[in-house]
């Protein structure tokens, strides 16, 4: 089954289950949720601490991001304890070059900078990110419309 | 337990589907796309979350939402395993014919065939993949960037230039700024990807 929670989402990445599949599958659900109550709820309990300091970071930016770009509420209350802080800057890239850091510290989201993470302006995108209909400002921006 | 589609799980499920579509007297084709098109088409991919298809010239039949639902039962997928969410991304330029190549009939050990598959060419997939450029994605970057330099060495591109031509040639739109993607491309061009990848056509 899917992980229907962030805290199961921890729980699938401390048995060793890849980053990019367990988050895809939580993000399908999420997107697919059928109102903003039940999404907000996939987000609300909390993560167990665990051995990987930058996942238990990271799971607290992305709660913290969906929260409040798709449900429109505020980040639920644990995405902000200190354990969920990096104590050193976080790129979420493979290139080591100082313009990309550089890139990503200028346009990150600012919940995933809380963190002390840097990506991608518009991070986590699936194919239903931009038509989730409970979402009163979902981040659509250019590819809002059917780009040709 | 993880959900993830191999390629031969893939390849079990489009013979139910052919032979469903068997069973209904119906020929249905469909276009393959996302990780999917490359389990099916190259020698880099070997799974996927879901498999994103457009089911060509008709709308779906009723026939194949009970034979999706039986599979997801059976394999205890997600239920939407097979999805035409994909549709919203792909570029009104690309044809059937130009930019698809036919990866497969299915069932594979029968005569009678209820399902053409279809795949993007290497070309089109690529230009899907730079259109969304998720390299830097905290879920995704890693498998997007091998994907993009792989498709790439495919086609034996020089150059991100070269890429972003494709780019622009199915989503004119999305060239008229390009400096994103220039970026990013040239940031990630020389990294190691796989080895001799392919893929068919």
């Amino acid at each position: 089954m899917r992980p229907a929670t962030l805290a199961e989402v921890a729980e699938r990445l401390r048995r060793g289950e890849t980053n990019a599949a367990t988050l895809a599958e939580f993000l399908d659900d999420f997107y697919s949720a059928k109102d903003r109550d039940e999404a907000f709820a996939m987000l609300a309990e909390e993560p167990a601490i665990g051995e990987n300091a930058i996942h238990d970071a990271l799971l607290a930016a992305i709660a913290d991001y969906l929260a409040v770009q798709y449900v429109g509420r505020g980040a639920p209350r644990w995405t902000s304890h200190t354990d969920r802080i990096l104590a050193e800057p976080h790129f979420t890239t493979s290139s080591d070059a100082p313009e990309m850091k550089a890139w990503l510290a200028h346009n990150s989201p600012a919940e995933f900078k809380r963190h002390n993470i840097f990506t991608e302006p518009r991070p986590l995108r699936r194919k239903l990110s931009e038509r989730v209909a409970w979402a009163p400002r979902a981040p659509t921006r250019e590819t809002a419309s059917r780009a040709v | 337990m993880n959900d993830k589609i191999d390629r031969e799980q893939l390849l079990e499920a489009l013979d139910k589907v052919g032979a469903a579509a068997v069973d209904n007297r119906e020929t249905l084709e469909m276009a393959v796309y996302g990780g999917s098109a490359l389990m099916l088409a190259s020698n880099f991919r070997y799974s996927s979350e879901d498999v994103d298809i457009v089911v060509l010239d008709k709308p779906w039949p009723a026939w194949l939402e009970r034979v999706v639902a039986d599979i997801a039962a059976e394999k205890n997928w997600a239920k939407d395993w097979l999805n035409d969410a994909v549709t919203f991304h792909l570029s009104l330029l690309a044809t059937t014919r130009e930019d698809h190549l036919e990866a497969g009939t299915f069932p594979r050990c029968q005569e009678e065939v209820g399902l053409k598959v279809y795949v993007p060419t290497a070309a089109y997939l690529l230009a899907l993949k730079l259109k969304a450029i998720r390299v830097n994605d905290p879920a995704k970057g890693d498998q997007e960037t091998a994907d993009i330099l792989n498709l790439a060495r495919v086609l034996n591109l020089r150059s991100p230039e070269e890429a972003l031509a494709i780019l622009a040639k199915y989503f004119p739109k999305t060239a008229l700024n390009l400096e994103k993607h220039r970026f990013l491309l040239k940031h990630i061009w020389n990294k190691e990807a796989g080895d001799a990848p392919s893929y068919i056509g």
